[in-house]
């Protein structure tokens, strides 16, 4: 496929530039992260005596080991099972068109529009009552249950899009609905599910409000919640603040790096009908 | 599209299929539903010696603050403008950049510029109100002591003039959410048959044609999807990015001050949770509504876009 | 069977079980109370020693980082209280950022929570009943805490007749002071005692700024804040904030004014603006989130303006900032009801031990050895003595490191003159504090709480008028001749006068009685 030659190097420059961009303000953090603990640096210079030691006492305050357990545990037990959940259930309502669809369909977007401040206050009651407060299960029960309505809407306009012949010829082939789902859509949903999953772990990872609320030891929140311990009473430690946003950074870049090939690959390889 | 009736034949068929969404209801019923109930808050005033369900019935005087004020007209145009303007420019910008990043066919470029453009998305906004804070101030500021005197124009004290922050706000929000948000379409771009663009160059339709024929036809669902979720969350803004952004600075409010940021001002020292609770009804209802009344419209003009 | 009406019944049967569920949950007393406070006990007699003790849950705020092992300490705290008064304290501290919510949350579920302390809300607690009426128990369970604090700081915590918390008694006489760099003021060749008020200030910051052109001469407190409100004597701001009055008093009247109409204010904000116009301030002091701590750290900054009890404040800042750091007053403490009730400690309303929860708020107020486990933890480990009143962070620790400490700012938790005092303060400074406490001038609205439920919304809009004007005023970075009249016009349009009217209702009533 030959590609105009000018196409190539705008479209190059442009995402170049874009790139550029994106990074200079975490430039700005980086070297804001290496000035003295306590002051409050302006920007884009290097400090004098660059303090690498603001990224361990940083880890070192927010007790972040324990938190990046915690983090990766929450993420681990959210994403896997919602992914599984939501899509059996977006299959059921949009590929098979059961009956009572579209009123499942109403629940799901009205669940979109909910207020968060307004269930929260339940939430806890609930889980009091439970006996789960203040455990890890406190925040991913209902982190499950939260992204359900984008979820399914999500795996729904996917299975919905699907040519009505595959299974027409899978059923004529005598599948069940079990084997429908199993065998035949699920590998071709593989890009939709994989970029779900991102997303999700993306939004466990940065969850700190329901990690406040409902669970009380700090050591068992979510490493995006260990940020408010830089915020003192009437100031907050900038330099800190910093260091602990690029600690807060590393696990999710790390992750990337590493299984980037898969992701790529998974997303891929859903063009690739058979 | 879908099965006739017929193939699906008779319960024992069906069955399976209503066990699979089983779970996902229940959750959701358990998870979401259940905890409207609180809602309930909004409508009372709140004895905490009593209970939420034993305290005063006040019916919608909870409500009253956010229409009382001087200021309800400006808080709500800023939200609704903000919201609209983040819709619509921010889904072209993350369309534009999933389509450059489509383009990439080497998967060296690929992995980089997908993780670098995800990354604005994991920093939280106290962080990024502090990196704008770096750039914008005036005593300091990179932009007042280095970009405005090299195009000799004299020091402005961003924080105080009003005007300049739609701008600065909007800019913020596509530096955090474009990346975020292409993925999305660059999932459902993967998704496309590549031997339509093959058939489609043969016949020689070039790059624009191909966009404008083929990838955004397609893309139609997802942003539709995409379009009318954000359209029922257009009463919520994003505190960090009205409050902490703007430093909290006063002189922005008529510009920066949204239905969130004002619920929290005024709250903040009554703790009146039956009014904070009303104002989260309030902004959800508006949405629900909203959300109902474009699938209506969508219903008329592309029927299997509706979501339902 | 017809398959539509399988799914309907499904949806029917979910439907009701949910609804089931949030009955349960959503009720504030379940059966299936997993913690909480043993419901052994009867709560009408004083428990006796045979019986089961109580477990009394104590919620307080610390600035330190949350210690993970509380067991210990709590066992050593229980070794105390159980004798003494049948109570096993199990301890919650919370962060600043936690505490309201977490105190919130605890209530609204009806159990969790006993005894907690006020932020400075105290008005508000008391109208949405969220701490209880002690008037008749507090003679038979907390008389030592009751005759300690005295008085006048029960009146602050006395709500229509009703006492619903003991304040905690700690320095609360409060003068505005002049927080400097000692070396610089010398090298300037100005003599501190020469200071004595805020007009004075105006020819230091100009001597400041002649020898060190880069230097700030004054910082702001807070963002947004001067602190030159704090150095206005006589004013009560009637349970608004210090930071943001609404409707107060001046002086000896009784008359409920707007403050931002007042000449004092006007006086307030033309001083800021000419300060600002002659660079004694920053440019940006409206927004910025720096503190005055930080920047005096960092070297480029004269002074700050704020309060403090006592004289000796300055000991720990300096410390804090690396520099020759003293104080000087620019005015005298006055006590109104909100100086006193900041901090005062409550029984919560849902409490179901409420007679234990008292005997335990009588003990932080009267017994040392509580006291001093609760803030500092366990002798050894957590802290060494120097002197009989003095302690420090053990060898090669510090507040980070140790396994508890809730080391907090000046005396939150009961009786600050009977814990023990970091290394380095000065016992007489406390003395003066006390004295102070005592002796100081004295608003005649002292007692007076004004329940705002009634102007809420008017409060909520007021609220966020101000939010919008008052830091630039405060700081003068804009023209108080323009805009105090469109401040001025803004608050009676956001409903001003009717929370005036109403405030004043409110203390004639209260005068008369």
């Amino acid at each position: 496929m030959r590609v105009g030659r000018m196409e190539l190097v705008t479209g190059r420059t442009f995402l170049i530039v874009l790139m550029a961009i994106t990074i200079l303000p975490f430039i700005s953090i980086f070297v804001t992260a290496l000035h003295p603990s306590g002051t409050v640096p302006n920007g884009l210079e290097w400090p004098a005596d660059p303090q690498w030691g603001n990224f361990v006492e940083a880890f070192k305050v927010a007790n972040m080991t324990a938190l990046l357990g915690s983090s990766v545990y929450i993420v681990i037990a959210v994403v896997p099972i919602s992914l599984v959940i939501s899509t059996m259930a977006a299959f059921a309502i949009g590929l098979l068109r059961i009956p009572g669809s579209q009123v499942l369909l109403f629940l799901f977007v009205f669940g979109l529009t909910l207020p968060f401040g307004g269930i929260i206050v339940p939430l806890y009651y609930l889980e009091r009552a439970m006996g789960i407060y203040n455990t890890r299960l406190a925040i991913v029960l209902p982190l499950i249950g939260l992204y359900m309505p984008f979820a399914v809407f999500w795996m729904r306009a996917h299975f919905v899009n699907m040519p009505g012949e595959i299974s027409e010829a899978a059923r004529v082939d005598g599948a069940t609905a079990w084997d429908l789902f199993w065998r035949i859509h699920l590998p071709l949903a593989r890009a939709p599910i994989a970029s779900l999953g991102i997303l999700m772990s993306v939004w466990t990872w940065n969850q700190f409000l329901l990690a406040l609320v409902l669970v009380e030891d700090p050591t068992q929140r979510t490493m995006a919640g260990a940020l408010g311990a830089f915020q003192g009473h009437y100031a907050t430690n900038v330099p800190l603040l910093c260091a602990g946003t690029i600690l807060i950074l590393m696990p999710t870049l790390v992750v990337f790096v590493l299984f980037q090939r898969q992701i790529i690959t998974a997303l891929i390889q859903g063009s690739v009908k058979g | 599209m879908t099965f006739s009736r017929t193939a699906l034949g008779s319960l024992k068929k069906t069955l399976p299929l209503i066990l699979m969404a089983l779970p996902g209801l229940i959750y959701l019923v358990i998870n979401n539903y259940i905890p409207m109930s609180g809602i309930i808050i909004a409508f009372k005033k709140m004895d905490y010696s009593k209970g939420i369900l034993a305290s005063d019935w006040i019916g919608f005087d909870n409500f009253q603050f956010l229409f009382s004020t001087p200021d309800a007209w400006i808080m709500t145009r800023n939200t609704i403008l903000y919201n609209l303007a983040f819709i619509a420019i921010g889904t072209i910008c993350a369309l534009a950049l999933a389509l450059g990043m489509n383009e990439i066919k080497e998967r060296f470029f690929a992995k980089y510029f997908q993780g670098v453009f995800l990354l604005p998305n994991l920093i939280s906004m106290v962080v990024i109100s502090y990196v704008a804070f770096a750039f914008l101030n005036t005593d300091t500021g990179f932009i007042n002591r280095t970009v405005l005197p090299t195009l000799g124009l004299s020091e402005t004290n961003y924080y105080t003039r009003a005007q300049d922050w739609p701008i600065i706000l909007l800019i913020v929000y596509l530096w955090k959410n474009t990346g975020y948000a292409s993925i999305i379409y660059l999932a459902s771009m993967s998704g496309i048959d590549p031997t339509l663009y093959e058939v489609a160059r043969i016949d020689g339709a070039n790059k624009w044609d191909q966009i404008r024929l083929i990838t955004l036809p397609l893309l139609r669902p997802t942003i539709v999807i995409l379009t009318m979720l954000a359209v029922g969350r257009i009463m919520f803004s994003d505190f960090g990015l009205f409050y902490q952004v703007t430093m909290n600075s006063g002189a922005l409010y008529s510009t920066t001050q949204t239905i969130d940021t004002y619920v929290y001002r005024g709250l903040m020292q009554l703790g009146n949770i039956g009014m904070s609770s009303a104002a989260g009804v309030y902004q959800s209802l508006v949405g629900f509504v909203l959300v109902l009344t474009t699938n209506y419209l969508v219903k008329k003009i592309s029927p299997e876009d509706a979501l339902f | 069977m017809n398959k539509k009406n399988t799914l309907w019944s499904l949806i029917t049967l979910l439907v009701l079980v949910s609804m089931l569920l949030s009955s349960c949950a959503g009720a504030p007393e379940t059966d299936q109370e997993t913690s909480g406070t043993s419901t052994e006990n009867n709560s009408t007699e004083a428990s006796s020693a045979t019986e089961e003790p109580v477990e009394i849950h104590f919620a307080f705020l610390t600035f330190n980082r949350i210690s993970e092992d509380l067991g210990s300490v709590e066992s050593a705290i229980d070794e105390i209280t159980v004798p003494k008064i049948n109570v096993k304290v199990k301890l919650h501290p919370y962060s600043i950022a936690d505490y309201s919510q977490q105190i919130n949350l605890s209530l609204q579920s009806g159990e969790g929570l006993d005894v907690f302390h006020t932020l400075g809300d105290l008005p508000q607690q008391v109208s949405q009943n969220k701490v209880t009426d002690i008037t008749d128990m507090i003679d038979q369970y907390a008389p030592e805490a009751k005759a300690i604090v005295g008085d006048n700081f029960l009146k602050a915590s006395t709500v229509n007749g009703k006492v619903y918390g003991i304040p905690a008694y700690k320095g609360v006489a409060m003068a505005p002071n002049l927080v400097y760099r000692a070396d610089i003021m010398e090298e300037i060749g100005v003599d501190p005692d020469t200071i004595k008020s805020v007009d004075d200030l105006g020819d230091v910051f100009a001597k400041v700024k002649e020898k060190y052109p880069d230097m700030v001469p004054l910082v702001p407190n807070m963002p947004g804040e001067l602190g030159l409100t704090l150095t206005q004597f006589g004013i009560d701001p009637l349970s608004d904030s210090y930071f943001l009055p609404k409707a107060v008093l001046m002086g000896d009247s009784l008359q409920v004014v707007n403050y931002y109409e007042t000449e004092e204010f006007k006086k307030v904000a033309t001083l800021a603006r000419d300060w600002y116009n002659k660079g004694y301030i920053l440019k940006d002091a409206a927004t910025t989130t720096s503190a005055a701590l930080e920047l005096m750290s960092a070297g480029n900054a004269f002074s700050y303006i704020a309060s403090y009890a006592g004289e000796q404040a300055y000991v720990q800042i300096a410390a804090q900032t690396g520099h020759d750091i003293r104080m000087v007053r620019l005015g005298e403490p006055y006590l109104n009801t909100g100086s006193i009730n900041a901090l005062t400690w409550s029984v919560a309303s849902t409490s179901k031990n409420p007679e234990a929860a008292l005997k335990l708020i009588n003990l932080i107020f009267s017994d040392k050895d509580v006291i001093n486990l609760i803030i500092y933890g366990i002798e050894g480990r957590d802290y060494v003595k120097v002197s009989d009143d003095h302690v420090q962070y053990p060898e090669g620790q510090d507040a980070n490191t140790v396994p508890y400490t809730a080391q907090l700012s000046c005396g939150i938790v009961g009786n600050q003159f009977i814990q023990y005092a970091m290394a380095g303060t000065d016992m007489a400074d406390l003395q003066l504090m006390l004295e102070e406490n005592q002796n100081s001038a004295v608003s005649p609205a002292l007692g007076f709480t004004f329940d705002n439920s009634s102007v809420s919304n008017e409060e909520s809009a007021v609220l966020n008028v101000i939010n919008e004007y008052l830091p630039g005023l405060n700081t003068g970075s804009v023209d108080p001749e323009v805009e105090i009249p469109n401040f001025v016009a803004k608050l009676k349009a956001a409903g001003l006068d009717k929370i005036i009217a109403a405030k004043q209702a409110q203390l004639d009533e209260w005068a008369a009685r």
